[in-house]
């Protein structure tokens, strides 16, 4: 049992999903630079018919239209091809499943829950969970029976939900979901891509406890940095040894306080994937394609929301 | 024997640039199917693209015909 719905068949040849690919992501913005220094960024948007224009203040249809992306793609591959990309799918939808969670425990069941599950790739039972379940707890021990890659069956989730609440949830569904990847044999594309977002969850980690020292941080295995010289990092007061690894990840010299590490860390992952695209197998394409479909939809959002910050402030947080 | 060998030297000419015809054009085919869905206005652009494979098996058929007449 896992998570994720199965869309059975053979899908479509790879040759026919890559060519549709490469039609799509003509139309991803590229130039940021040029479209912030518009006067009104979002109007100047290049017209696409895979995304659609933000509603009003409301940022739902962008993340609708990213989710309905996603979903399409997930169903043209075969089974063979979802089963490589499953730990991408599988990070995403956990952020989609807790999105539901905190509109439940808000009380917003109704239009707004089911206009975020009708895409998603989570499966039947737990989407039921999710709209039908009677509490928290209760539906985190439904999702535990589905979550395939927790090493107790997912018998400890109701208890963490009521120690630490959904964040603590969150977090140890992610960090067990990524370790789980990272100990597993994947295409050596997808391979790279969970090492990096590994290091990127640590390096934030990392920054966090050099900047507020907020005791142990928890690290997740099966990054490019040992989890034992992250921790002997979060220990060094002076932060330099922080400061090298983060060098190591990033290439050059880094500093735990910048405050714009995520985009600078997302960058590094951006390039790499960029890079693996040019394989001729495919994989890395797909994975690049829908990594800048992320990044897009993520940018747009901060676009929306961000319009009173200032255009240097905006430019710096893109990805 | 030797009209044996001849005839199975045309076979292969023709037979090999027609399975490599057909995979190629497995390909082409496919992959211009999905530009087409995505872009329909290269349609004349990728009947060409599809029909320069069909090259091979017309070489391998003038092969053959070179083969058995000549």
């Amino acid at each position: 049992m896992g998570l994720l719905a199965e869309h059975g068949g053979s899908g479509v040849p790879l040759s026919y999903l890559l060519a549709r690919i490469m039609g799509r992501r003509a139309y991803l913005v590229t130039e940021w630079q040029r479209l912030l220094a518009t006067a009104d960024p979002l109007a100047s948007l290049p017209p696409s018919p895979y995304r659609q224009a933000p509603d009003g203040g409301a940022d739902e249809g962008l993340w609708g239209s990213l989710q309905q992306e996603l979903a399409w793609v997930h169903r043209q591959m075969g089974r063979s091809l979802q089963a490589i990309f499953e730990p991408f799918f599988l990070t995403l939808e956990l952020r989609t499943l807790f999105m539901a969670l905190r509109l439940r425990s808000r009380g917003e069941e109704g239009r707004t829950l089911g206009s975020l599950l009708r895409f998603s790739l989570l499966c039947a039972p737990v989407k039921r969970l999710l709209r039908e379940g009677d509490d928290l707890p209760a539906i985190m021990a439904g999702v535990g029976l589905h979550a395939a890659f927790l090493p107790d069956g997912g018998r400890a989730l109701p208890e963490i939900m009521r120690r630490q609440g959904m964040r603590g949830c969150e977090e140890h569904l992610v960090d067990a979901c990524l370790e789980h990847a990272a100990a597993n044999r994947l295409h050596p594309a997808v391979a790279a891509f969970v090492i990096r977002l590994i290091d990127m969850e640590n390096m934030v980690a990392l920054a966090k406890q050099v900047r507020w020292r907020m005791g142990e941080p928890g690290f997740v295995a099966g990054g490019s940095i040992g989890v034992a010289l992250l921790r002997e990092a979060a220990r060094d007061r002076e932060g330099r040894l922080a400061r090298r690894l983060m060098g190591r990840v990033l290439g050059g010299e880094a500093d735990p306080a910048a405050p714009e590490l995520v985009p600078l860390l997302a960058a590094r992952l951006a390039l790499a994937l960029r890079r693996q695209g040019r394989e001729p197998d495919g994989v890395g394409l797909i994975l690049d394609y829908l990594w800048r479909r992320l990044a897009e939809t993520r940018n747009l959002s901060l676009l929306l929301h961000g319009a009173d910050l200032e255009r240097e402030t905006l430019g710096r947080e893109l990805l | 024997m030797e009209k044996v060998l001849l005839g199975f030297a045309a076979a292969l000419a023709v037979g090999l640039c027609a399975i490599a015809t057909g995979w190629a054009q497995s390909r082409i085919g496919s992959a211009g199917a999905g530009t087409l869905a995505e872009k329909p206005e290269l349609s004349g652009t990728i009947i060409i693209l599809l029909a320069i494979p069909e090259t091979m098996v017309i070489l391998g058929f003038v092969v053959a015909a070179m083969i058995l007449y000549l």
